[in-house]
């Protein structure tokens, strides 16, 4: 254990001198910048827009119905019609992303439906503890470990910047699809019982995302001749909508629990000590939990394609292994709410280093941010990290201040919050299912998407009841795609060769690693079992 | 059957449809198909694996958590208000939530998204032995939530439902006046 | 009880609401008291989405009767959904506009799938855009008609081989005679800047929008070399795009290193053919089935638009260059023209088919 800490030390303590070499000389003009972002963001009008984005965020994040990215898409064109400047427009709408998933954690622990695309992983552990009557305890564990995460998140935005290069660009496409293999091993392997289990589900999951026409070649896979399920968006999108599938999978069996228990969410009550207070210090005691999941989460959003969505997963299957608890998946555990907590929320400081540096967009938020940088005249590139340094900064600081205002009001009626799952089951069921069907019809806008829910949400039910694990499942959906399109990039690029780049066998033996580790752990637990009856 | 059959039956499925999944891509070109075998073989032989495993009753049995952990907490302050179900009720409870979930989704096919979620809400609020006052308000919030947000808002484009469709009514102007009549005095 | 009567209350104010509008709707014969959609066929936050939620205000208001206009998605099948739904099953007042980006290129690498007849469309107007093809400063040339001389192998980054973007280059390398290794399966243009920088890639090519928001700031860095554009349909004619006046077109390039008799060469008559698909880059439509007088008074309104000096002014801020549309007449020519060459052409027609299944 000794050796484990004084080792992470090294690490840390060699990659601050690299970072301080890389630095020096910029140091002077890093603070000076900071100052004025600051001061800029908290300039009116600016400040006022933030407050705006704020609220609209919270409802946003809250709202299973409304996505961050649609509202934000939305919401660029008001800003135009307002004619707002750069730093006015960043607070608005980086102020209204920057909440989303924070607030979206506590639609998932109250009522078991991901309030977000990117906080469904707090289902499996925070709702468990509402149904317990904890779930002030899980809020104000999960709130304060979004504010930590992002406000980490942020701190990673201003300590990349004169380091940028190696961070985005260290990594070719191997390596991506190595990740996203590992990503999924990881989280099968670690993340529930059965390691076997654990990873047919990823696999089963990878396989599901193939579902599609294949822009590649114009193959239709697994589409059963119905359009739908060719796939949307303007690239070619996947055929099962990754709303639809994870409101299926685990919002539909969290309805029909609550239905066939009756009563409340809340199956117990619990005194003032299953109160907010004791969450915060929850999230405060496993503070270096915390900041190991920020780190995934913030590098998880630098590479393309990927960002909360993943991050939360290996977040989750990170706290539960390290916690020891892997044995009590879904009973309730606090490492996994406070873990997918911080890592949602640092992934889109993440996300905005490379979209701030050369224009490279990591995920749809960040594409239509990028889209506002442009109409806004700000080119992204060098002059970024230079001549507009100071907007750079704001948009640090707006993540910050978004954070540390919303958090804050959000522990003025948690409380309130949580009495929520005292209400009675059946008056919460329509709304619910009213936010579970019109969450997944926003993605298409069509029939089919109610189908999808309607057919992962038995898919769900029934890996519940049979113990199988859906992260995995969910992970190798959202996963499946990149790695598609990263495996034939590889292979058309470098064929076979690629196997030989170092990057990709550091990352193999990750992978090898995280399959071996739980199964030696079994056996050794199970001789130690053998040897003391 | 019993639950460990069931499980039999559920992993067994899951390899049948790995299996058809396999056949299937084995009809396309390479670069379509190339995925589907690197993952999709070492999926369908673990999933073999673990059906063998179930089939010889020896799948580790999850170690479940023999209590729940209260955390912190003194177990004397939880204090249990749900009674334990007894295996009839909770099947009988299981296959109505079922039927709901179906009927919502149903009725939204039928007579569109608006129209469908507050007719099956009033329903199920009914039929769940609510008082007309609460069946009405939660009926009329949701409606409206759906409406002035979603419709009015944020212009999600809502299919009609296919009793229209097939009678040729429709319901879209109805919605679509509605909501220029809400949104009017917000413009200049 | 005062709840019950609440709620009663607020039921029957909604259908009062309801049943009047509904009646007053139907009375007026302009677009007074409508809406009408702009109809995306793909994702909330695409270019094509954030390019129309930015025209939205300018258009409503050349609308006669000034209606609600309003964005509607409907993504699906890489936009084949809702060009289908617009042409079939949109109702037929005018109150339904599609904005369409693949749909010419539809017709030809998707048949089968394509429930709409091009010639059978009515186009209100469109935009013009040129693609620029660029390569990484590792491989020492400066110009397109150097590109044969390059030793280092050739690594040309696109999202997928069918994309029409991509087959102008492939085109001009295969007449050039230059061997190049095809690298498809990138997301976005984004992935493949990406890409050019740490190495991966060394020639692709992007849209002009794309072009000037994040490829210029890498050219100006010295990063990459913009070397030759697909140019835009100038009355018939395939001509440089009058946004980027320096940068010769890829037809050019192959003129002056194969002289007038590539002319003849089915590669030329196919990269021809492509321009002219890619003529109307964005265009807005209405299906066939809108009765000719509605057609006519929106795309009077779609030309006052499109001459609109503060909508313009706007464009050229937002994305750097001029806007240079096409009204109703000109995109139909435009579209009238592809239809005559593929029945004209079927040799160019199969060069183009096969390309999207080979590299």
């Amino acid at each position: 254990m000794n050796l484990k800490r004084s080792l992470s030390w090294l690490v840390f303590l060699a990659v601050l001198a690299v970072w301080i070499f890389l630095a020096q000389g910029m140091a002077g003009k890093i603070g000076a910048a900071s100052l004025e972002g600051f001061v800029r963001v908290f300039s009116w009008p600016a400040f006022g827009y933030l407050l705006l984005g704020n609220l609209i965020g919270f409802a946003v994040g809250m709202l299973p119905g409304l996505g961050g990215p649609v509202t934000m898409a939305l919401m660029l064109g008001f800003a135009f019609q307002l004619k707002m400047d750069a730093v006015e427009a960043f607070s608005f709408l980086l102020g209204m992303m920057a909440v989303t998933a924070t607030t979206g954690d506590i639609t998932s622990i109250l009522f078991g439906i991901p309030g977000e695309g990117s906080t469904a992983s707090t289902i499996v552990e925070g709702h468990p503890m509402a149904k317990k009557g904890e779930a002030g305890r899980a809020l104000g564990a999960s709130l304060m470990s979004s504010l930590m995460g992002a406000l980490i998140g942020a701190g990673a935005i201003a300590v990349a910047i004169p380091v940028v290069t190696p961070l985005v660009l260290a990594l070719g496409t191997p390596e991506f699809f190595m990740l996203t293999v590992a990503g999924v091993t990881f989280v099968g392997a670690l993340s529930g019982g059965s390691v076997i289990k654990g990873l047919a589900a990823g696999g089963l999951g990878f396989i599901f995302s193939l579902v599609g026409l294949d822009m590649q070649t114009a193959t239709e896979r697994f589409t059963f001749g119905t359009m739908y399920l060719w796939g949307g968006g303007e690239t070619g999108g996947a055929g099962i909508g990754l709303v639809p599938a994870t409101v299926g999978l685990f919002a539909i069996p969290e309805i029909i629990d609550l239905a066939t228990k009756g009563g409340s969410i809340a199956q117990a009550h619990v005194g003032r000590l299953g109160g907010v207070l004791q969450g915060v210090k929850d999230a405060l005691r496993h503070w270096w939990l915390v900041a190991r999941c920020s780190a995934m989460g913030t590098y998880i959003g630098i590479i393309p394609g990927m960002g909360g969505p993943v991050s939360q997963w290996v977040a989750y299957a990170h706290a539960m292994q390290s916690s020891g608890k892997h044995d009590q998946v879904g009973t309730g555990v606090i490492e996994g709410v406070v873990g997918p907590g911080a890592a949602n929320n640092s992934t889109l400081g993440g996300a905005l280093i490379p979209t701030i540096a050369f224009g490279i967009p990591g995920n749809v938020t960040t594409a239509i941010l990028l889209g506002a940088f442009l109409v806004l005249g700000l080119r992204p590139g060098t002059s970024m990290l230079t001549k507009d340094l100071d907007v750079t900064f704001s948009l640090v600081w707006v993540l910050v201040v978004s954070n540390v205002i919303t958090v804050s009001v959000c522990f003025l009626f948690l409380n309130q919050l949580a009495r929520l799952t005292r209400i009675k089951g059946t008056l919460l069921i329509p709304p619910l299912l009213l936010f579970i069907y019109l969450g997944s019809y926003t993605h298409t806008n069509s029939f089919g998407d109610i189908i999808i829910t309607l057919i992962f949400g038995a898919l769900g039910w029934l890996m519940v009841v049979f113990d199988w694990s859906r992260p995995a499942l969910l992970l190798g959906l959202v996963l499946g795609r990149l790695a598609d399109n990263y495996l034939w990039i590889t292979y058309s690029r470098y064929d076979f060769g690629f196997l030989a780049r170092p990057g990709v066998l550091i990352i193999l033996c990750v992978i090898l690693a995280s399959i071996a580790f739980p199964v030696i752990r079994d056996r050794r637990r199970q001789r130690a079992a053998g040897n003391a009856p | 059957m019993s639950s460990r059959r069931l499980s039999i039956a559920f992993t067994g499925g899951l390899f049948v449809m790995m299996a058809w999944a396999l056949w299937e891509a084995a009809g396309w070109e390479l670069q379509a198909s190339l995925m589907a075998w690197l993952i999709g073989l070492p999926t369908a032989a673990l999933l073999a694996v673990q059906l063998g495993r179930e089939l010889l009753g020896r799948a580790e049995r999850a170690v479940p958590a023999g209590e729940d952990e209260p955390g912190l907490l003194d177990p004397s302050l939880v204090e249990r208000e749900v009674e334990p179900l007894d295996p009839a009720e909770e099947r009988r409870r299981t296959a109505n939530i079922i039927a709901w979930i179906l009927g919502f989704a149903a009725a939204i096919w039928l007579v569109g998204f608006q129209l469908g979620i507050g007719l099956a809400t009033l329903l199920y609020l009914k039929s769940a032995g609510e008082r007309w006052p609460t069946v009405i308000g939660i009926t009329v919030g949701v409606l409206a939530g759906v409406v002035l947000v979603f419709d009015c808002g944020m212009h999600i484009f809502f299919a009609e439902g296919k009793l229209f469709t097939w009678t040729g009514l429709t319901a879209t102007p109805l919605f679509n006046s509605f909501c220029y009549q809400v949104t009017s005095p917000f413009k200049g | 009880m005062n709840q019950r009567y609440a709620s009663l209350a607020a039921v029957v104010a909604a259908l009062c609401i309801i049943l009047g509008a509904a009646t007053q709707g139907a009375a007026e014969t302009s677009f007074k008291g409508k809406t009408v959609a702009i109809l995306i066929p793909y994702s909330v936050g695409g270019a094509a989405d954030i390019m129309a939620r930015q025209m939205l205000p300018f258009i409503g208001k050349q609308i006669p009767g000034n209606p609600t206009t309003i964005i509607k998605n409907m993504p699906g099948g890489g936009g084949i959904v809702g060009e289908n739904w617009v042409y079939n099953s949109a109702p037929a007042d005018g109150t339904i506009i599609g904005q369409f980006s693949t749909s010419v290129t539809d017709t030809i690498f998707k048949p089968g799938k394509v429930k709409f007849e091009l010639a059978k469309l009515q186009w209100l107007g469109g935009v013009r855009e040129t693609t620029v093809t660029f390569v990484s400063k590792e491989l020492g040339i400066t110009k397109g008609t150097e590109l044969g001389a390059v030793k280092k192998k050739l690594f040309f980054g696109t999202t997928s081989i069918q994309s029409p973007r991509s087959m102008i280059p492939r085109l001009l390398l295969k007449i050039l005679g230059k061997d190049h290794k095809l690298v498809t399966g990138y997301g976005s243009s984004g992935d493949m800047r990406a890409a050019i920088r740490r190495g991966e890639l060394n020639m692709t090519n992007d849209s002009q929008s794309g072009y000037f928001a994040a490829v210029l700031p890498m050219v100006e860095e010295g990063a990459v070399v913009p070397i030759a554009q697909e140019g835009t349909v100038q009355d018939g004619k395939i001509v440089r795009d009058p946004r980027l006046p320096d940068l010769p077109t890829y037809y050019e390039i192959v003129l002056e290193l194969k002289g007038e008799s590539i002319r003849k060469d089915p590669n030329y008559r196919a990269m021809e053919l492509l321009a002219y698909l890619g003529g109307v880059r964005r265009g807005w439509v209405y299906a066939a089935r809108v009765p000719k007088d509605v057609f006519n008074t929106m795309a009077a309104s779609f030309d006052r638009f499109l001459k609109d000096k503060e909508m313009i002014a706007h464009f050229k801020k937002a994305i750097g260059f001029q806007l240079v549309s096409l009204n109703a007449s000109a995109a139909q020519s435009i579209i009238d023209k592809v239809v005559e060459i593929q029945k004209r052409d079927p040799e160019a027609l199969e060069i183009l088919k096969a390309m999207a299944k080979k590299p």
